[in-house]
């Protein structure tokens, strides 16, 4: 049986946008144009508590039961799991060919700082305008660590482990598909960051399906 | 000026605590028996709802070239408070004092229920469990606040090239201590790891002395 587009709709550069999906429906997330970091959150739609928690499931992935083998690692995830005390699969990974996403926190009105950018725009920004619909704010998300889609980075094996933030290595066209395990709100923000590598130096659309 | 001990307590192995500081003490942690990490998160002790947020953390002191995620010179809160709640003053760990060929702490998750049980030991006591008792003792739930990316003092853990999570037993030698200086009143939420199944506590869960000092040393 293929699967139906139900839904589609982009989202436009430097912006953030909420949706709802079912359980058993899947969510495309796609390049509309390129090099293009989409970071998500994800939140039981029944229960606004229990919400993903990004480095946990890269544990989670890594340390599996030996008789089911690993189905990932920090990057590159195959299940995604909501935090303490739940414990929940709340989606796993169908498709990811490219494979790059970075399990870390989003940019911030002070990482915006810290880069000699006061006041630019950031992640924080564009994921309070889409919770608001949903009657939730940034304070409310326990965890600034979200799953960067498309993100390059990486952290150094040695020393203080700093980060290194690389361009992605995403094209037009490549996406990702995941299949929710419940009913979710999904938060996404086209990242704004054209002062790191991050997108490239410049910020893009990301484009999103619904299947069923 | 003389610094002065106003609390000194051990906490003993395998459980949890919450431990008030305010702005301007000082919290020592103390490896007293040796090679063991110490589990720590803080919420500013005003108002509950601003917490750490240690992987954030990590990434402000990578750019800053104050840290990244194996050591912290400012401790923030999350997003979109993102005030520094405290710094590192003193930490012969990380500062490379005990060699190594990384700073010594991870900035990551705490094992949980499912974790352990992935790992082959259902049942066995976790981080997770040590982190409830210590939200109960100021009358929280888990589920209420906290981000559980926190500072594991001590853990010598970090990130492949392939995104494998490996670990060593700690660098840390008995007596060894690290100071977190308040910027806010804080409540210091601790759990003593309980893990023996891994080189975490060098497969031997122990007690952390902690002392809340004052004044200038």
């Amino acid at each position: 049986m293929g699967m139906k587009c139900l839904q589609e709709f982009t989202i436009p550069k430097c912006t953030g946008r909420a949706f709802e999906v079912q359980a058993g429906q899947t969510i495309r997330v796609v390049e509309a144009e390129g090099k293009q970091v989409a970071s998500m959150m994800f939140f039981n739609a029944h229960n606004y508590k229990e919400q993903f928690m990004a480095e946990f499931s890269g544990g989670l992935n890594f340390f599996q039961p030996p008789e089911l083998g690993k189905v990932g690692s920090h990057y590159r995830l195959g299940e995604l799991y909501s935090k303490v005390p739940y414990e929940n699969l709340m989606l796993t990974v169908t498709d990811n060919k490219l494979g790059d996403h970075f399990l870390g926190t989003h940019c911030s009105r002070l990482m915006m700082e810290t880069l000699g950018a006061s006041g630019h725009r950031s992640c924080s920004d564009n994921f309070a305008d889409a919770l608001r619909e949903y009657g939730l704010e940034l304070g409310d998300v326990y965890s600034p660590s979200v799953l960067n889609v498309f993100a390059n980075v990486r952290i150094d094996t040695g020393g203080d482990g700093e980060i290194m933030i690389q361009p992605p290595r995403s094209e037009k066209g490549d996406y990702i598909d995941f299949q929710a395990q419940m009913d979710l709100l999904v938060v996404v923000s086209a990242c704004p960051d054209d002062i790191t590598p991050m997108n490239d130096h410049y910020c893009k659309s990301v484009q999103i399906q619904i299947h069923q | 000026m003389t610094q002065s001990i106003v609390q000194n307590i051990v906490v003993p192995r395998c459980s949890g605590k919450a431990l008030r500081v305010k702005k301007g003490q000082i919290l020592r942690v103390i490896a007293h028996e040796g090679k063991q990490v110490v589990d720590l998160t803080f919420l500013n002790a005003d108002n509950y709802q601003e917490h750490f947020a240690a992987e954030h953390s990590s990434v402000l002191n990578s750019l800053q070239g104050l840290g990244g995620y194996y050591r912290l010179t400012h401790l923030y809160s999350k997003p979109p408070y993102e005030n520094i709640m405290a710094t590192v003053l003193d930490d012969v760990v990380g500062s490379g004092g005990r060699g190594g060929e990384r700073a010594g702490h991870f900035m990551m998750c705490h094992c949980s229920k499912r974790l352990l049980n992935n790992l082959g030991f259902p049942g066995a006591r976790t981080c997770s469990d040590n982190f409830a008792d210590a939200f109960a003792e100021i009358g929280l739930r888990q589920e209420d606040t906290y981000d559980e990316t926190i500072f594991n003092v001590w853990m010598n853990s970090w990130v492949g090239e392939d995104g494998a999570m490996c670990s060593e037993p700690p660098l840390v030698e008995e007596g060894d201590y690290i100071d977190f200086k308040a910027k806010m009143n804080l409540m210091a939420m601790i759990s003593v790891c309980p893990d023996e199944t891994s080189p975490c506590n060098d497969f031997k869960a122990k007690s952390v002395q902690f002392q809340i000092l004052e004044g200038e040393a």
